[in-house]
């Protein structure tokens, strides 16, 4: 058995831990069938799926982020990061291991409510349903491993153990139930349908990708099934990351490839003003502009590794550029190139001020990742949170003040605007200019303070050799921790 | 063993290792001395694959850190100065764990698990749970963990930090077993006297640079450096001990070609040529002599006397460099 879901279960699976989630689970049945009492066939299933998000989608991904996160605060990760094995092994035990108490709730509830289901509808029909749940499961868990990895490397990068609350799960929540909902919006009318009489039998608009028809539930089915393999190798990359593998660097490039053309592939509505090219392109630069958003804020603000990056670019040795890149780059490229064909489409199709708005929402994304950086590679590393209402704050309240004081002119410096064309652009592009250069002058500075924090005793004069000064026969033990003047690291 | 070649590890805040270059023998048990700051922590991580570093090359049995950490992680043991246990784990459990981690076959496993426990003197303790052990019975689960599966280098961080006298004997006794094994071992420490017992060699960082000529015997010599033959100890050190005071007494010992290395209260320390027959010559000439000799006992060179004459190597040097310019 692997070694470390081995581990869990020792600490997890322990029989009176799964007995009270039993209990839990066939007390809220049991509460769902005393308020219904057997009148609606769909309460079953509701309590089964209420089980299943609970245990699934929010208590799992918590364990799952916690069987790294809690390593680091008990000071066993380093111990894990020693063993033999390999960051697969490493990456499916946590993964399994840590889901072994919520799974426990959360399955049999699944399986209830599929049987129910079942019998109400179709086989088939639950079984797509089972299908969808446990990839929604998988992409979840992974997801909650894969944020406690990068908070982790995050941390260590600014010196500070990782938190205890974490926004990136609430962050990937979020972007399921937007998902959900834009789902929900697109098929409104057949998802009733399908609550009411259990088929799938597809009767509202059909979803164009690529120029084929799906049907949206079936679509968002498999597209969320992608997204938990992609999760999971999503969290064994970082976990190599973790053992001090390297990654291949062009994987990233190749997911941010995939997934502005998964984006781009979507068909503009029948009433939509732009072509179907502009329609692609504008939807790949926003995917790209999103991921470059993504990366900025995911990657460790390790200024060692910027500093190399740097080097490598000034002293033009592709290799180390390619090693050394930070996630932004790939993303950032590619909105840039589609962008500007973007606009240059636009500038042909729809006139001039279309491709300026274009090139202007670029210049900002430019400015905004100058922003990030900035605050990131500060002295004192701004958290995430600080960085989001910093960069809100510049959009509003600089677009107010602006407003004030110049009208629609002052207005244009701080958002994407047209009034007048090109100023925008112009303001973004030099606001861009400005905090990048703070920002590259940020990465090049040392740190006000020493990031690891200085340990043992204060200064004694009695007993401080001064620095270099070789330390005099006394009768007692030499002891070096006594300071010495050296900077603590 | 361990080769370690122009080694840089910068922190955004500074750099921790200025181009660090030493070699660590097979067998040797090396203490990596040091105040607060040196870097011996950061240098330790870097051998272990735990950091990357900025720039140099370290091997551990001829495995690249960088090229194949995982291979690096799977031949240590390595014990941080701050580590943690699964305290609702019992011992044998956590053994279990850390041996089959490491790669130690389920067959295996059993016997590893006993032998690293005995090792440490935990057999009788194996189905405590590790949240119920003393400190010292803590350290010596951690240490077990390194050992359960037979690595060749261990890397001791601290590993006597906040233990009681009883614990710190227990530790030195099961430092000098892994080494008369035939294991590596470094072991850093901040007080010089505990890693007396069982250290062979020792290299001082200060300001993450090498202090000195590099990894030193605790004899006070340089060690070997890659590629070189064993060289033969030049002199051993023994006190003479005189019931009353002599006068005039460098001069008779002068007079006796006996070298003097200095004198204290009482007595003279004398450098012989190492072996049992030039200490009875020396002996049976100073008696000879009428010299009113109460005790004569070698010297083992301790890791203190290492440490001043590499400090003061250091503050000579930096005597020298300051003053250059002025001339």
């Amino acid at each position: 058995m692997n070694p470390e879901l081995r581990r869990h279960l020792w600490l997890d699976a322990q029989p009176r831990r799964l007995i009270i989630g039993w209990a839990g689970l066939a007390g809220l049945f049991l509460v769902v069938w005393l308020i219904d009492r057997g009148r609606d066939p769909h309460a079953f299933v509701f309590a089964g799926g209420l089980a299943f998000v609970i245990g699934a989608l929010i208590w799992s991904p918590r364990e799952a982020r916690a069987a790294v996160t809690d390593e680091v605060h008990a000071r066993t990760w380093d111990f894990q990061r020693l063993s033999a094995l390999s960051a697969w092994s490493m990456t499916w035990g946590k993964l399994v291991g840590s889901a072994a108490r919520p799974w426990a709730f959360a399955a049999p509830g699944l399986l209830i409510a599929a049987l129910q289901l079942a019998s109400i509808s179709s086989v088939s029909h639950a079984l797509f349903w089972v299908l969808t749940a446990l990839g929604l499961g998988v992409f979840m868990q992974a997801s909650g491993l894969a944020v406690g990895l990068i908070e982790i490397r995050k941390s260590r990068a600014v010196g500070k153990p990782p938190g205890l609350r974490s926004a990136g799960l609430w962050i990937v929540t979020l972007c399921l139930l937007v998902l959900g909902a834009a789902v929900w919006v697109h098929t409104h009318a057949v998802w009733t349908i399908h609550i009411q009489t259990g088929t799938l039998t597809a009767s509202g608009q059909p979803l164009i990708w690529w120029g084929g028809r799906y049907e949206p539930v079936r679509f968002a089915a498999v597209s969320l099934i992608a997204a938990a393999v992609l999760g999971v190798g999503w969290a064994w990359r970082l976990m190599r990351l973790e053992l001090q593998l390297r990654n291949f660097p062009w994987a990233w490039a190749l997911f941010v490839a995939l997934a502005a053309l998964y984006v781009a592939g979507f068909d503009p509505p029948a009433d939509s003003d732009a072509s179907v090219l502009e329609h692609r392109l504008t939807f790949a630069g926003a995917a790209l502009s999103a991921l470059a958003y993504l990366g900025a804020l995911i990657e460790p603000a390790d200024r060692v590794r910027a500093r190399q990056f740097i080097d490598a670019v000034l002293s033009v040795r592709p290799d180390r550029i390619v090693w050394t890149a930070p996630l932004i780059a790939e993303p950032t490229a590619l909105a840039i190139l589609v962008l500007v064909w973007d606009a240059g489409v636009r500038a042909g199709d729809m006139g001039r001020p279309s491709a300026l708005m274009t090139l202007a929402g670029l210049a900002f994304l430019l400015r905004d990742l100058g922003v990030i950086a900035a605050l990131r590679f500060g002295p004192r590393g701004r958290s995430d949170a600080t960085v989001i209402i910093s960069l809100i704050l510049l959009y509003v309240v600089g677009a107010a003040a602006g407003s004030l004081f110049a009208g629609a002119h002052g207005q244009a410096l701080f958002i994407p605007s047209l009034d007048p064309p090109g100023l925008s652009g112009l303001a973004g592009l030099v606001e861009a200019a400005l905090v990048w250069t703070y920002a590259l002058w940020r990465i090049g500075r040392p740190a006000k303070a020493p990031l690891r924090p200085p340990s043992f005793q204060a200064p004694t004069e009695k007993t401080a050799p001064a620095s270099g000064e070789a330390a005099v026969a006394h009768s007692e033990p030499i002891d070096l921790a006594r300071p010495t003047g050296a900077d603590p690291l | 063993m361990i080769d370690v070649e122009a080694l840089v590890f910068d922190y955004p805040s500074s750099r921790a290792l200025h181009g660090v270059s030493f070699v660590v023998r097979a067998g040797a048990v090396l203490a990596l001395v040091g105040p607060n700051g040196a870097g011996k922590s950061t240098l330790m991580r870097c051998i272990a694959a735990l950091d990357t570093p900025t720039d140099g090359v370290v091997t551990v049995q001829g495995l690249d850190t960088q090229v194949d950490p995982r291979g690096v992680h799977a031949a240590i043991g390595y014990l941080p100065d701050a580590y943690g246990l699964y305290d609702a784990l019992s011992v044998r459990q956590c053994l279990i764990y850390a041996a089959q981690s490491r790669g130690v076959s389920a067959a295996t496993t059993p016997a590893a698990v006993l032998s690293a426990a005995a090792k440490v003197g935990l057999s009788d303790r194996l189905d405590s749970l590790a949240g119920h052990l003393s400190r010292g019975l803590r350290q010596r689960l951690a240490i077990a963990q390194t050992l359960v599966h037979s690595p060749r280098v261990l890397l001791l961080d601290e590993p006597a930090s906040g233990l009681d006298p009883d614990a710190r004997s227990s530790l030195s006794a099961l430092i000098r077993s892994l080494a008369a094994d035939g294991m590596t071992l470094i072991v850093s420490s901040h007080i010089l006297s505990e890693l007396e017992d069982y250290c062979t060699e020792m290299l001082m960082l200060r300001e993450g640079q090498v202090v000195g000529d590099g990894v030193v015997r605790t004899d006070g010599r340089k060690a070997v450096e890659r590629d070189e033959a064993p060289e033969a100890p030049p002199f051993a050190l023994v006190r003479v001990v005189f019931a009353a005071p002599v006068e005039d007494l460098q001069a008779r010992l002068a007079a006796l070609d006996l070298s003097l290395e200095r004198l204290e209260e009482g007595a003279a320390i004398l450098r012989l040529t190492p072996g049992a027959e030039a200490e009875a010559q020396a002996l049976s000439a100073l008696v000879a002599a009428g010299l009113p000799v109460s005790g004569f006992s070698p010297i083992k060179p301790s890791l203190e006397d290492a440490y001043r004459s590499a400090n003061a190597k250091m503050t000579e040097d930096q005597t020298t460099s300051d003053q250059g310019p002025q001339a």
